[in-house]
């Protein structure tokens, strides 16, 4: 299953040094995403009495080895990832609606992906309630950035029901 | 990952040789490991197709073919009998040689189809991935039917 996750530092060698924005960064200090634990190698427990923790490195192309990993700290211990990794997916195949060009204007194809190959979702900024990233890999070949009609919670059930109860809501901040 | 069947129109690649007209009735067995990006078109169903998903050279197929969305992910969610399939290869794709049992990871299978000769002979042609590291074509003296229903039952 994915896993749906606080995170405080995300550092990679990619277009950002940071994945987080300074604006979560300065505000509540992470940024919620969901990931895939098929990436995750080399996780810690960095829990405390206080804090619950974990540090691992992250492939965004776990099949190319040229991908450098990134490294993350989250709000999960080593066990509760274990255990959302354990969970099984409602299906090999997860169907989102997929905006052409990345253009939430324009009508979402409903488009069928193997879980595997998904790398992450992350909330769009102008409509986090709505629509989200999502960052999947056409095998080892092409990493492909894809905005998603759904919100991060909404594509969290479709990944462990294949449906979704939660509703959307209009805004118009867009 | 097993091999589901379809009748594919459509099959546009960069590599070497033509798919369409080659096989049987255009039926091919496709591994369901190598989806990418599938898409309804009507009742059937457009994709693309990794052939070495393993490999990051390796730009996918475009792919048309007569199975819906729904049928593909049931054959996807499908449990496989055993992770190895076992086939009797001919060495170096010649049929005067002695078929040799050869057991292969499903997973590494990337289709299947048979001429409209090896159809009538009962034997098939099989493209597999040694992992990310080579294509290879091989002849299995089973004909497709038989290569398809062994995913799921002793034959």
């Amino acid at each position: 299953m994915l896993l749906l996750t606080d995170i405080y530092t995300w550092q990679d060698r990619r277009d950002s040094s940071s994945k987080i924005p300074t604006l979560d960064k300065n505000k509540v200090g992470y940024r919620t995403f969901l990931i895939n634990p098929n990436r995750i190698s080399d996780m810690k427990d960095l829990s405390n009495i206080a804090v619950t923790r974990s540090s691992f490195l992250f492939s965004e192309n776990h099949r190319d080895r040229r991908e450098n990993n990134s490294y993350i700290v989250c709000g999960h211990s080593p066990a509760q990832i274990e255990a959302v990794h354990n969970t099984a997916f409602a299906s090999q195949f997860i169907t989102l609606p997929f905006y052409p060009k990345n253009n939430p204007n324009k009508t979402a194809v409903d488009t069928t992906i193997d879980v595997d190959d998904i790398a992450y979702f992350d909330a769009y900024n102008p409509d986090p309630d709505n629509y989200c990233w999502l960052i999947y890999d056409r095998k080892a070949f092409r990493r492909v950035e894809q905005l998603v009609g759904l919100s991060l919670e909404q594509v969290e059930d479709i990944a462990e029901t294949g449906t979704t109860t939660t509703t959307s809501s209009t805004t118009d901040q867009r | 990952m097993p091999l589901f069947p379809a009748y594919i129109s459509t099959w546009n690649t960069k590599k070497p040789g033509k798919r369409i007209g080659i096989a049987y009735g255009d039926y091919y067995l496709l591994n369901t490991n190598r989806v990418i990006e599938l898409r309804a078109d009507g009742d059937a169903s457009k994709f693309y197709f990794a052939n070495d998903p393993d490999d990051a050279r390796d730009s996918p197929d475009y792919i048309e073919c007569d199975i819906s969305v729904a049928i593909i992910t049931q054959y996807a969610d499908t449990a496989l009998l055993s992770k190895f399939a076992t086939l009797d290869i001919y060495p170096e794709l010649n049929t005067d040689g002695t078929p040799v049992e050869t057991q292969i990871e499903w997973a590494n299978i990337a289709y299947v189809f048979a001429t409209a000769r090896e159809y009538e002979d009962g034997i098939c042609h099989m493209v597999y991935y040694r992992k990310a590291w080579e294509r290879v074509e091989v002849l299995v003296d089973t004909n497709i039917l038989a290569v398809f229903m062994s995913q799921f039952m002793e034959i």
